[in-house]
């Protein structure tokens, strides 16, 4: 691993006034938190329960948390980290009080405004409810929660959408009675209130919607009826979507703005005389980009023609797409311009690259992610194989493995021959794509490596691995020569080049993370956003 | 009536071995499918206890249940954990309650609640013990051999076999993680250390699925531990038990090396088992089930032979589950291990 990226790292070391201890428990805490945070989804595995990885996540957080708060802070932002991860990082983040700290206070609260806007709306809001659970009520939190959702744009779309999780989100930033205070303020029209009433209407919820927006006496008036639909009161509804929401409970195709969810939900309260199939007609053109792609089958087993981009999807994505409905021209295209606007993002480039597939059964993940290990490694060997001029990739059982192709995972796993099939083709360096979980015979792999470098072969030899192993604690290694680095897409390939930099440097590394997130240059106050050029991955121009 | 090993293993084939540490396992694989037949894993059946003693399967389920030999449930809620001291068969939404079941946690009082519990298979070295005493109406009769089993393992605790799953929590999880089904997979011979510890069959490859995570882990897992105590207590090996040579001059000599050693590791262990094939199996009828809606008509049996004692059920001649743990005098034995070390 050295060797890839000694180059891709500038020769300049930053003292980060890390002692001596830290800078002894970093490496193996920021590894283990790397191949959490790169990997881990809050679901099971082919291996683990989710309770077993749920654990084993906690105690990676709270290994690196407890050595440097501000390191941990970073590494969240790196591109790669799973939503799950900054999910839980948010929250311990929120929990814990700043006692000092490498970086300026402002970094933190940047940082995690920019970590929740990251969050897909859903996710954002699971957040919040994690939040609740957990209690965590401080000044901070409630700040978080109530501009976050009060400054949406969308929040009419979330309202009718995203309903009681809005209820409990904000109850739990307002407390019940300031809440049940509002319902009955907001009742009122603003003329009707007393100046006391306005006053807790300003404190509690005008102050949260943005000062630079357009026409913001509207915006204001719009928030409070969304608020007032989100606590209950359906009354004179004049939003298009509210009031759609009301009037569809009597007339269905009213329900043509919903989202198809919620019109689904009164489909089976108001109109038990018609089907999901006609709520799918009527709401199609509501379906988020995501839901686009899930109602797939489902669409077409009700003769709705539902369309979709591949364009808008991420390769992995759409090869766990390709898997239930079947590989298509259209899809290829996609995954090839994806493979190769990533491969064009990355800080390395080969002449001949040898991927070998671990295509054994436990690459097909647990059910309630149902193929995502594979369809990442899938992705992966797509974009190793545009990263060079010519590729050479098999599957551990020996098949050829075109690129923008499936490979159906199954039976054992046996990589050593396949490794020795790859050297044979003379490439400049071999990627093996595995959980690492090694059976025909365990140990033969590795075995295999050290007779090859006796031989004397030096090709490097790197593992990539798309599943978070809860009982290592990390990503399992088939080799004790060769690193695994964790990966759960494509792009975020620089997370594993960070890993190994850090086993190898810790103030190099701490550097480079640093970097990454482009916190030593900038102007920390300024939120940071997903558009940022500085949050691309690690080495990309 | 008496059958052969053999004949328990019809229309099967030997799969690759699979090997980590001191565990190997020959998949048995199998075009023969039955459906008639599901798991409580696979018809995510409620489990209960109404009294000490009796364990209670609700089937809801339009397929016959077999309840596999030994099945147990360690559970969360204040309430004792219980274990099948022999196979079960519950009919298609079906109902049933076994009174010979085993209390596998001593000092625990209270019920478990109806409900969808992980399944284990009790540890190997248990279910010879159970099986001796599958007719007996003593929820208290396995207490004194988990005691003795569990102090083999250091652990504290008698009669609680959980404090032995909780000691091995890290150990038994990556057995399940170690190994992987192969497509048409029903079944399979389990070694520990070169010597046949187990042989299981079940009616189809969904059933097998859904059971295997609990014969790996808990049943011939906590012999692998056992091996590697008896090694000097050493963590399980996890490089190949035959080694590449130090000297190759070649990847192709790599590569026939690589391949030639798998096949004569292959062979080593099918060896084994080719020797105890012919080995009569002695079937002592316990009870049938008939169940006309599913068109099944079964009958489970005790099978004991020189070294292996479990249960199969049969539908007719068809073997449709088996369940063979070897005998706890032949897993000490070493006479079987005279086969000659591989060596090139």
């Amino acid at each position: 691993m050295q060797e890839l990226i000694t180059t891709q790292v500038a020769d300049r070391k930053q003292a980060f006034g890390l002692t001596e201890t830290q800078r002894e428990l970093l490496p193996l805490a920021f590894g283990s938190f790397l191949d959490s945070v790169a990997t881990a989804t809050g679901r099971g595995t082919f291996y683990n329960s989710r309770e077993e990885q749920a654990a084993a996540v906690e105690a990676a957080h709270r290994d690196l948390f407890d050595i440097d708060r501000d390191v941990y802070t970073a590494a969240l932002m790196l591109p790669g980290v799973t939503d799950f991860s900054r999910q839980i990082g948010v929250r311990r983040l929120l929990q814990s009080t700043r006692d000092g700290g490498i970086l300026p206070a402002e970094f933190e609260a940047a940082a995690i405004t920019h970590l929740v806007r990251g969050l897909p709306t859903q996710r954002m809001l699971k957040l919040f409810g994690m939040l609740r659970r957990e209690r965590v009520n401080n000044a901070r939190t409630r700040r978080l929660i109530l501009s976050e959702i009060l400054s949406a744009d969308g929040l009419e779309f979330w309202a009718v959408k995203y309903r009681e999780k809005l209820r409990v989100a904000l109850t739990h930033a307002w407390g019940r009675r300031t809440t049940s205070i509002l319902r009955s303020v907001l009742a009122k029209s603003a003329e009707d209130r007393t100046e006391q009433e306005s006053q807790i209407v300003r404190q509690n919820v005008t102050r949260f919607v943005r000062d630079d927006v357009v026409e913001r006496p509207n915006v204001i008036d719009k928030t409070a009826q969304c608020v007032r639909f989100v606590l209950g009161d359906e009354t004179s509804m004049t939003l298009g979507r509210l009031a759609a929401y009301c009037e569809a409970k009597s007339d269905f195709d009213r329900g043509a703005v919903l989202p198809p969810e919620t019109m689904e939900g009164l489909r089976s309260r108001y109109h038990n005389d018609r089907t999901s199939a006609e709520v799918l007609e009527l709401t199609k053109s509501q379906l988020t980009t995501g839901q686009k792609i899930a109602v797939q089958r489902k669409a077409e087993q009700s003769g709705v023609e539902v369309e979709f981009d591949p364009a808008k999807y991420d390769a992995v994505r759409l090869y766990v797409y390709a898997f239930e409905m079947g590989m298509t021209d259209e899809i290829r295209k996609a995954l090839r311009e994806k493979a190769e606007a990533a491969a064009a993002r990355l800080p390395v480039q080969f002449g001949r690259v040898g991927v070998l597939i671990d295509a054994s059964q436990s690459m097909v993940g647990h059910d309630t992610q149902a193929r995502r290990p594979i369809a990442t490694a899938l992705a992966l060997r797509d974009l190793l194989a545009a990263t060079a001029d010519d590729a050479v990739a098999i599957t551990s059982d020996g098949r050829s493995s075109e690129s923008y192709e499936l490979v159906e995972p199954s039976g054992d796993t046996s990589l050593a021959a396949g490794l020795v099939q790859l050297l044979k083709s003379e490439p400049d360096v071999v990627f093996v794509l595995s959980d690492g979980y090694e059976n025909a015979p365990a140990g033969r792999f590795g075995e295999t490596v050290a007779a090859v470098r006796r031989i004397g072969i030096q090709t490097p030899i790197h593992q990539f691995t798309p599943v978070f192993a809860a009982e290592s604690q990390g990503v399992r290694t088939l080799s004790d020569s060769v690193v695994a680095m964790p990966v759960s897409k494509p792009e975020a390939i620089g997370i594993g080049l960070l890993k190994a930099l850090i086993e190898s440097d810790v103030e190099r590394g701490i550097a480079a993370l640093f970097r990454v997130v482009s916190l030593e240059s900038r102007d920390l106050r300024r939120p940071l956003t997903t558009q940022d050029s500085s949050l691309k991955p690690y080495g990309a121009t | 009536m008496t059958i052969t090993l053999r004949e328990v293993l019809r229309g099967c084939e030997a799969g690759r071995l699979q090997s980590v540490g001191y565990m190997q396992v020959i998949p048995l694989v199998s075009d023969l499918n039955d459906d008639r037949f599901v798991s409580p894993i696979q018809c995510d059946a409620d489990v209960y206890t109404t009294s000490y003693g009796t364990l209670g399967f609700r089937n809801s389920s339009e397929s016959l249940m077999i309840v596999p030999c030994h099945a147990g449930y360690v559970v969360k809620q204040h309430a004792q954990d219980h274990a099948m001291a022999h196979a079960g068969v519950v009919a298609a939404a079906g109902d049933r309650r076994y009174d010979t079941a085993a209390c596998i946690q001593a000092s625990q009082g209270g019920f478990i609640k109806k409900g969808s519990y992980r399944m284990l298979i009790l540890p190997h070295a248990l279910r010879e013990h159970a099986l001796q005493k599958r007719g007996e109406k003593n929820y208290q009769k396995l207490w004194d051999d988990i005691s003795v089993f569990n102090q083999r393992f250091g652990v504290t605790g008698q009669g609680h076999l959980e404090y032995f799953l909780k000691a091995f929590k890290k150990e038994l999880d990556e057995f399940v993680a170690e190994f992987e089904c192969v497509p048409r997979q029903v079944g399979a011979i389990v070694l520990v250390d070169d010597r046949v510890v187990g042989i299981e069959r079940a009616p189809s490859h969904e059933y097998w699925l859904s059971i295997w995570p609990s014969l790996i882990r808990e049943c011939y897992g906590s012999l692998a531990i056992e091996a590697a105590k008896v090694n000097g207590n050493r963590a399980p090996d996890r490089s190949p038990r035959v080694q590449l040579p130090v000297e190759i001059a070649s990847l192709d000599e790599l590569e026939s090396l690589i391949a030639e050693i798998a096949s004569q590791e292959d062979e080593r262990a099918r060896s084994t088992v080719r020797e105890l094939l012919d080995e009569p199996l002695d079937l002592q009828y316990e009870e049938a089930v008939s169940d006309r809606r599913v068109g099944a008509d079964v009958s489970i049996d005790t099978a004991t032979s020189e070294h292996f004692t479990g249960q199969v059920i049969r539908d007719g001649d068809k073997i449709v589950y088996a369940s063979l743990p070897a005998t706890s005098a032949f897993v000490k034995s070493q006479e079987w291990t005279r086969a000659e070390p591989f060596a090139i």
